[in-house]
């Protein structure tokens, strides 16, 4: 009795997290298919049949679909770019404790803490100076040296808790550092990278703050940017701008329904001994 | 795990080849000029669109310009402020009422283009300098007073020509709330609304002799404390909406066209987003009571665009300006801004402000005040302005501790 009592409990709670997780999605979904001259409570699904030309402003208008093209490149290469040189840079930090390392280590950590628009205006500038502003790679800089203080902790901590005797081993039967690097502890960094993959790409993915003044231009601007446009000081849109959010949902959806598998596997990967 | 590194790399090379081919910017490559138009408009602004058709025109006939209208986010202001340190300057941009102030150190004069005889005189202390040069077409002519429903006053027996003074504007707000309606609404969310209503009352609550010490450093704290006094006594009675952290300007114009809420002090373009809840809402506006004499409206300069002094394209964009300034285009601007056009030679439909428009702006009998801050306080006292009052409005903080922090903000501010 008491377990059956427990197990209603937890299903009640777990409920309880779903509706509050899809609540903003509901919100969104009633928004979008709402006029703007349509008052009627946000709770509610429009009475009137569905009004689908804030997808339409979303597209046409507000580039949406250009948006989400910007973000995937971004996010893709950035992500990428990021898991090379955080295992490449936290190999070392965490292997050779010197002094040396131990500071800029602490230092690389240390720059986690540094708020993002607090140097905005110098990041700004150089970013001008290099032609780096509304272009790919100059969003691809920022993010990368915006993230991989993330992903150099997140690897050297995860090497320190290697064995070393498989890369003394290595290195008994005539690997050099490089081999050893490449061929033995690159494969075993598979459940942390899983783990830099999935926090560093939903940061980027998401990413606001340093992407609404380096991508200006709708050529290149990422999703957050693009429907951020729809909400001005002067008046603002948000029926497009909910059907905006919920386009730009989709890819990752789809991509989360098709690779849950892995994502799943990557998560649980460390925990097998 | 090989094959997943090699992946990685290769997609990493395709991505880095991709994008350094890409670029974006305002270069001028090509034979085409591409200019930068930085709006400072939501992307489906009507005046957005408006402007949208009026390049498209512009640029068939010049074949040889390509000028890109950015749409912006609510973070314009802060954008332009980078930008500018970061010498970074868009070839052409709204300069959302600081085109003298703030902005002239980097804007081309034109006072002598062909249209700017027709410059509205009553934008001239806002956008002269002392040499009679001004830096930005006027699209509008901002002219404000305090938003109201017609409707929801004319139900409750109030005509709001006969609302001259503060206790006038009292007892209509208790009368309103006794009939369910919200007196007035406001927004702490949006963080430049709760400085309009400090800005819109302090005209005419901080007197001459305040004023011309304002302009010498001198804080007298008289006037203002009558202004948060007044706010002070309008949030003890309740006349606040109840939403005011929460609540983001379209929630208060949606309220107001809907008949829930009575006042708002905001300028009359939020008139068009609260048309766009309720098409036929009966909206207008009049003149601020005055705590030492005669009512009075607020105004100057409302949307205006200017030229970049350094910009590779400045022939074109001052041929484009021209363009905009040509009677019939300005008065299509102004009518989708729903104001009174910058340029004399130019009309508007003022929709449904025509009326008010009519009884209070036409004949001349108010005087039209120049924003409070702009003239009185220095640069970057605004945020001072709203938070103090957004303290007052909440019950959060007191009238005194507010005027002086405003006084030490004004003192910190003045020295710089």
């Amino acid at each position: 009795m008491t377990r059956r009592l427990g197990r209603w409990a937890i299903a009640l709670g777990l409920l309880i997290m779903v509706v509050v997780q899809l609540v903003p999605f509901y919100v969104a979904l009633t928004t979008s298919l709402k006029p703007r001259t349509d008052l009627s409570s946000q709770w509610l699904f429009p009475t009137s049949g569905l009004y689908l030309a804030n997808f339409q402003t979303a597209i046409t208008d507000g580039h949406i679909l250009r948006a989400i093209g910007n973000s995937a490149l971004i996010t893709v290469v950035s992500t990428a770019i990021i898991c090379l040189l955080g295992a490449l840079t936290a190999y070392p930090l965490a292997r050779r404790t010197t002094l040396g390392n131990r500071v800029v280590f602490s230092a690389i950590v240390g720059l986690i803490m540094i708020p993002p628009l607090s140097i905005l205006v110098p990041l700004y500038s150089l970013l001008n100076q290099l032609g780096g502003i509304n272009t790919y790679w100059g969003a691809i800089v920022i993010m990368v040296v915006t993230q991989l203080p993330l992903s150099v902790f997140l690897y050297a901590a995860f090497m320190r808790s290697l064995p070393i005797a498989i890369e003394e081993a290595a290195t008994v039967d005539g690997a050099s550092t490089t081999q050893t690097l490449f061929q033995v502890v690159f494969p075993m960094l598979k459940p942390v990278t899983a783990t830099v993959i999935i926090l560093t790409s939903v940061s980027i993915w998401n990413e606001y703050a340093l992407s609404v003044f380096v991508l200006r231009s709708p050529d290149v601007r990422t999703i957050a940017p693009t429907i951020s446009t729809f909400v001005a000081s002067q008046g603002s849109n948000l029926g497009a701008a909910a059907a905006a959010a919920l386009i730009s949902v989709v890819p990752v959806l789809l991509a989360y329904l098709v690779l849950q598998r892995y994502f799943i596997k990557g998560m649980v990967a460390g925990a097998e001994k | 795990m090989k094959s997943l590194w090699k992946a990685a790399a290769a997609l990493t090379a395709i991505g880095l080849v991709l994008t350094g081919c890409s670029a974006g910017g305002t270069g001028g490559s090509g034979g085409a000029a591409k200019l930068e138009f930085q709006t400072g408009l939501a992307t489906s602004d009507p005046i957005l669109k408006t402007l949208t058709t009026m390049t498209q025109k512009f640029e068939s006939t010049h074949k040889d310009v390509s000028i890109n209208l950015v749409p912006m986010t609510n973070t314009y202001e802060a954008d332009m402020k980078v930008r500018l340190a970061s010498s970074d300057i868009p070839d052409i941009w709204a300069t959302h009422g600081w085109s003298l102030l703030r902005y002239s150190d980097f804007l081309e004069p034109l006072n002598k283009r062909s249209w700017a005889k027709n410059f509205n005189p009553a934008l001239a202390p806002a956008m002269e300098n002392k040499s009679g040069e001004f830096f930005a077409l006027p699209a509008d002519t901002d002219v404000a007073g305090i938003v109201y429903n017609k409707k929801v006053l004319a139900d409750a027996g109030i005509d709001p020509a006969t609302l001259t003074t503060w206790d006038d504007f009292a007892a209509a707000a208790a009368k309103l709330k006794t009939a369910g309606v919200t007196p007035i609404s406001a927004s702490g969310k949006d963080s430049w609304f709760a400085g309009n209503i400090a800005d819109f009352i302090a005209s005419g609550a901080v007197n001459k002799s305040e004023k011309a010490g304002l302009i010498k450093g001198d804080f007298a704290s008289g006037g203002y404390t009558k202004v948060l006094d007044l706010v002070q006594s309008w949030q003890k009675a309740g006349y606040f909406n109840a939403d005011f952290s929460s609540a983001t300007t379209d929630d208060l114009t949606r309220s107001l066209a809907q008949g829930k809420t009575a006042f708002i002090f905001v300028q009359n373009y939020v008139v068009a987003s609260a048309l766009g809840f309720v098409p036929d809402a009966e909206l207008g506006y009049f003149p601020i009571p005055s705590a030492n004499g005669k009512p009075y409206l607020v105004g100057g300069e409302g949307h205006a665009y200017g030229v970049s002094k350094t910009s590779k394209h400045k022939d074109q964009a001052l041929e484009y300006i021209d363009f905009l300034a040509q009677p019939d285009n300005l008065g299509k601007l102004a009518s989708a801004i729903g104001g009174i056009p910058g340029l004399t030679n130019a009309k508007s439909d003022l929709g449904v402000l025509q009326a008010s428009y009519e009884k209070f702006v036409k004949p001349g009998t108010f005087p039209l005040d120049p924003y409070f801050d702009r003239v009185y306080l220095p640069n970057g006292m605004w945020d001072t302005m709203v938070t103090t009052t957004s303290g007052v409005v909440t019950g959060q903080s007191g009238v005194t501790e507010s005027v002086g922090q405003v006084k030490k903000q004004f003192g910190t501010l003045y020295g710089q």
